[in-house]
């Protein structure tokens, strides 16, 4: 029993310990930013690894989570004769939540893990260390571009998810099942509020986008330098990033969405 | 203590745990010299690299480069150190990313606003000096393990250092490629003006080349001199290392219970 | 480090999301369709408002002219305040113009529908309309209608 105690009291420590370097570690990347304006070129590398790279997966996903939408909400929404208001509820659904958190969470899956991977991979072949005895800050020159590129990533990423959802949606509500196109877009506009609904959207995508990618780079530079703790890192990055934006979502959208 | 020494340690203590690294070690480096630093494999030398450069804190004792302790030094100051220091990693550690020519002008990149034009006369002069001129544009992947370490030696000395550190430069190497390492040192050392410290437990190598050898085992140092002193030494660890043989002082067996009692243990 | 391509690529991803961005913007919600900022306030006031929400449409046959600002209630009178946003293009609603709350559609959303007057004048900013209908309940109509067939 008192062994049971001792044991979680251990492991309470220990995650209280990791925080604990999170938040320092972060800090150190965020005193690292201002240097990046002098050289942007190197967010801009990042920005294509984290970014662009990022751009299939999340217009394929987004394509198909539109039009799948569109079909299931039509036959219920036709069981009420009120089949206009499809491009409304696809709208309001993709802008509010599929739209920044399933980005988010294929982010995650695509861009986190890799940061992880390479941060990781860096200090298991000594390259962070080499850096660090070439008189160069590693967390300056590695980790804070690919932190900004993140950051700024997600919520382009997320924009472009619920755009393209809504074109799918579109494609297969009015292309597909006969719904009137005015309608469709009138009743969405109508009914979607730019500060609402739109900016708050974009609000959630950035908090997404700041804690998936502290994760991921947190998790490189935290990793053991061996094969099994890269990859130990890299599943806990996916992992970790996931259970953060579904628990960010649900405050965030208690906040947001909840006083009404 | 010699008058013109770049790099002294004064009683260092350091240890992972019960592991013990450095106990009291002592270790003089003259300016301008080859010193080998030799030991067994386990004993830390890496780490006794690490604490000249740095990044690992010494327990208690003094690393004193060129006047500064090392470990009392703050940030910019301890960045400021090591740019006059270079280190050729075990594992090369050269930046997967970048291709050979980056890498090399990745030290210079950091630290000076040379123009471009510059950047890759100097690179290349790099290149020139370790042979690999020719594979400028190659990736780190696309080399051996020989070719890799060389560009590494490339980049480390990038920016001229005073004091050039090596990690068990022979390790892993076929003859021919040893020998043009070992022809490298001497001739970077002696051309550049620079300071060498070679870590290793190769001996034949490294004692061709050196002015002075420490031989270091349980975290202190047993026996010191230029090579020739060491070869009469009638010290038993430098006899059992310096001839190979396989048991004296470092012995073959890892401490453990006595081999009966283990024996017998698991019939019970 | 990185090549023209790279710099072309992270270009069109940057303006890929901004285009994104302003179709949301414009496309998706009310902000290119209507501001609150550019309009003049008229009040109505109603006995019922049902699902009336702030931001619902207000239509002048038909066509959307300005939505709803606020919903208050008056204590001393017992009526609710409907404060609408009226489009500064509109600006010649007479002062007899009455209001009627419509639900498009059997279970769509509401919306507040104006019909303009006769009179010569024309309702200002800060204008109260009159006459109004309040919103068909339709629990009451369902009440209304059980009540008579019982008769």
């Amino acid at each position: 029993m008192i062994e049971a105690i001792r044991l979680t009291g251990e492991a309470a420590l220990r995650v209280l310990a990791r925080l604990g370097r999170a938040t320092l570690f972060i800090s150190q990347v965020i005193a690292g930013l201002p240097m990046l304006l002098r050289r942007f070129s190197l967010v801009v590398t990042q920005l294509y690894e984290v970014g662009v790279l990022s751009i299939a997966i999340i217009v394929i996903s987004a394509l198909a989570v539109g039009m799948v939408l569109s079909l299931q909400m039509f036959y219920t929404l036709r069981d009420f004769g009120s089949e206009q208001i499809l491009g409304q509820v696809v709208a309001l659904s993709l802008v509010r939540e599929l739209g920044p958190v399933l980005a988010g969470l294929l982010f995650a899956g695509r861009a986190g893990s890799a940061l992880t991977a390479e941060i990781g991979l860096m200090k298991a072949t000594e390259q962070l260390s080499s850096m660090e005895m070439m008189a160069v800050d590693p967390i300056k020159r590695v980790v804070a571009p690919r932190f900004l590129a993140g950051v700024l990533s997600m919520p382009l990423l997320a924009a472009m998810f619920s755009a393209v959802g809504i074109l799918g949606g579109y494609l297969v509500g009015v292309g597909l099942l006969g719904v009137d196109s005015g309608a469709f877009w009138s009743l969405m506009q109508a009914n979607v509020d730019f500060y609402d609904d739109i900016l708050n959207g974009i609000l959630k995508s950035v908090v997404f986008g700041i804690i998936i990618t502290w994760i991921a780079v947190f998790e490189g530079y935290d990793a053991k330098p061996t094969a099994e703790g890269v990859s130990r890192a890299t599943m806990r990055t996916v992992v970790h990033s996931a259970f953060a934006v579904l628990a960010f979502d649900f405050i965030l959208t208690a906040l947001m969405f909840g006083g009404r | 203590m010699s008058s013109d020494s770049i790099l002294t340690i004064k009683n260092l203590q350091f240890s992972y745990g019960a592991r013990i690294i450095a106990d009291g070690m002592d270790i003089d480096i003259e300016r301008g010299k080859i010193t080998t630093i030799m030991g067994p494999s386990g004993t830390g030398k890496t780490t006794l690299l690490r604490m000249i450069g740095g990044q690992v804190r010494p327990h208690a004792g003094e690393v004193r480069y060129e006047g500064k302790n090392i470990p009392d030094l703050n940030k910019d100051a301890l960045l400021a150190a090591r740019k006059s220091m270079g280190l050729l990693f075990q594992a090369s550690a050269l930046f997967t990313g970048l291709s050979v020519f980056d890498n090399v002008a990745f030290p210079i990149r950091e630290h000076t606003q040379l123009s471009e034009q510059m950047v890759s006369h100097l690179v290349l002069s790099k290149l020139e000096a370790v042979g690999l001129r020719g594979a400028a544009e190659l990736m780190p992947g696309e080399l051996s393990g020989g070719m890799a370490r060389r560009v590494a030696l490339a980049r480390a000395i990038a920016l001229d250092p005073r004091l050039m550190m090596y990690d068990e430069p022979f390790v892993g190497q076929d003859p021919i490629t040893m020998s043009v390492i070992t022809r490298l040192i001497k001739l970077l050392n002696d051309s550049l003006g620079m300071t060498s410290i070679i870590v290793s437990h190769d001996v034949h190598d490294a004692m061709a080349i050196s002015d002075f050898v420490y031989l270091i085992a349980e975290g202190k140092v047993i026996a010191s001199g230029t090579p020739e002193e060491l070869r009469q030494s009638e010290s038993p660890w430098a006899r059992q290392f310096l001839r190979a043989e396989p048991d004296g002082p470092v012995s073959f067996q890892y401490p453990a219970t006595d081999y009966q009692t283990d024996l017998f243990a698991s019939v019970e | 480090m990185y090549s023209k391509m790279t710099e072309i690529a992270v270009g069109l991803f940057v303006a890929a999301g901004v285009v994104a961005l302003v179709m949301l913007a414009m496309k998706v919600s009310n902000l290119g369709a209507f501001s609150d900022t550019e309009g003049y306030t008229i009040n109505a006031r109603f006995e019922n408002i049902g699902g009336l929400k702030v931001r619902s449409p207000v239509r002048l046959g038909g066509v959307r002219v300005g939505r709803v600002n606020a919903i208050n209630y008056d204590q001393n009178r017992y009526e609710a305040v409907v404060e609408m946003t009226i489009a500064n293009g509109y600006d010649r609603l007479p002062i007899d113009t009455s209001a009627n709350i419509f639900t498009s559609g059997l279970l769509g959303e509401q919306y507040v529908g104006l019909e303009p007057g006769a009179e010569e004048e024309y309702l200002g900013s800060g204008g109260v309309i009159e006459l109004t209908q309040s919103a068909i309940v339709i629990e009451q109509l369902i009440g209304q209608f059980l009540l008579n067939s019982a008769e």
